[in-house]
């Protein structure tokens, strides 16, 4: 696929295929409100298919292998992969408890599905980047991204649904009136009421973003990444450059990967402990 | 199982809980300051008084990301 791409470009233009082979790999298969020349979304009413079909798929995987499991257990002799579960089990869990004040059976699935569920959506990441689309092209579709966490949708969504939840325990544990009260005299006391409301709101709304931003912005970056060094082996391997071209290539792809395992892991661990940092603040009584 | 992930999970075992909060100061204030800017936007095209509220509420953003990042990194910095 990105050979072809590249080769229809350079085709038109002189130096244009780099620039638009990338653009291809950044593109989601868009569907309903739709610009035909971009193929970005135009309106609200548009869907990346990609992003929802890998999400899904994802989850699907989690809730099928969980299952699985949670099906054969054996107590007395654990198998391999029971003890892997267990161990991630008893570290989201671990993770919980030291972090999160008081008690809520709620926060603990949560942290464990968002861990896995952004650990694997990243884990994408590291399929060789012209595989996918390859295959995607075949079967005649012409555009797929198929790290769901690469499009700012995914990642604002979960960022958004963790906001409602703070919200709604914030306004359960303080009460209407408490959490009325953090907005008129946080952070500057009685006489400010004005700008204490603007800068709280500011300050709750800015918990999201940074969260989604933060995430969407490694796994982006980490994936225009792959995308360049693909390029290495894309565009100057000819004849005997290739002998030099493709071991760097080969060099630069593995330590990038060994780098962006680490980065995925990370980014799927700062999320889950984020969450369950907000949702402490919002069941403890000071701000 | 990735010999790396096995070690970040080794390594993020005993964190200093709130502390990674510090891991989002950075991001949080330029979100503070992208969320002041767009409330103010918003304000501004429905209240029309553009570039009034754009201005001040980017500066309020800018104001409390810098107090929330120093307020967080003396409490668990």
């Amino acid at each position: 696929m990105g050979d072809r791409v590249l080769s229809e470009a350079a085709h038109n233009s002189g130096g244009g295929g780099t620039v638009e082979y990338i653009q291809h790999h950044l593109t989601n298969l868009c569907v309903g409100d739709c610009d035909p020349v971009t193929h970005q979304a135009s309106g609200f009413w548009s869907l990346h298919l990609d992003t929802l079909f890998f999400g899904y798929l994802i989850a699907a995987l989690i809730v099928f292998v969980g299952w699985r499991v949670g099906s054969s257990l054996n107590p007395d002799k654990p198998s391999g992969f029971q003890n892997f579960v267990e161990m991630i089990l008893d570290f989201v869990s671990t993770q919980v408890k030291d972090t999160f004040p008081g008690h809520n059976p709620l926060i603990a699935p949560l942290a464990l599905t968002i861990f896995l569920w952004v650990f694997l959506m990243n884990f994408m990441d590291l399929i060789p980047v012209d595989l996918l689309p390859l295959i995607a092209s075949t079967i005649g579709i012409p555009y797929l991204k198929a790290v769901p966490t690469t499009d700012l949708n995914t990642t604002l969504a979960m960022s958004l649904t963790v906001f409602v939840l703070v919200v709604f325990y914030s306004i359960k544990v303080k009460g209407p009136v408490g959490y009325l009260k953090m907005f008129l005299f946080h952070p500057f006391g009685k006489f400010f009421v004005p700008v204490n409301i603007v800068m709280t709101t500011i300050e709750e709304l800015a918990k999201p973003l940074s969260l989604a931003l933060r995430l969407f912005g490694n796994l982006f970056a980490g994936e225009l990444v792959f995308l360049l060094i693909a390029l290495i082996g894309g565009t100057l391997t000819v004849g005997a450059a290739a002998f030099f071209w493709f071991p760097l290539q080969v060099v630069l792809d593995l330590g990038w990967l060994i780098f962006h395992l680490l980065v995925i892991t990370l980014q799927a661990f700062i999320f889950m402990v984020l969450t369950i940092v907000y949702l402490g603040m919002a069941h403890t009584e000071e701000h | 199982m990735p010999p790396v992930f096995l070690f970040c999970v080794h390594v993020m075992k005993t964190p200093p809980q709130m502390g990674w909060l510090l891991v989002g100061v950075g991001s949080h204030l330029a979100a503070m300051v992208v969320v002041g800017f767009v409330l103010g936007y918003a304000l501004d095209a429905w209240l029309e008084t553009r570039p009034l509220l754009m201005f001040i509420f980017g500066c309020l953003g800018f104001v409390g990301g810098i107090l929330k990042a120093h307020q967080m990194l003396s409490r668990w910095g």
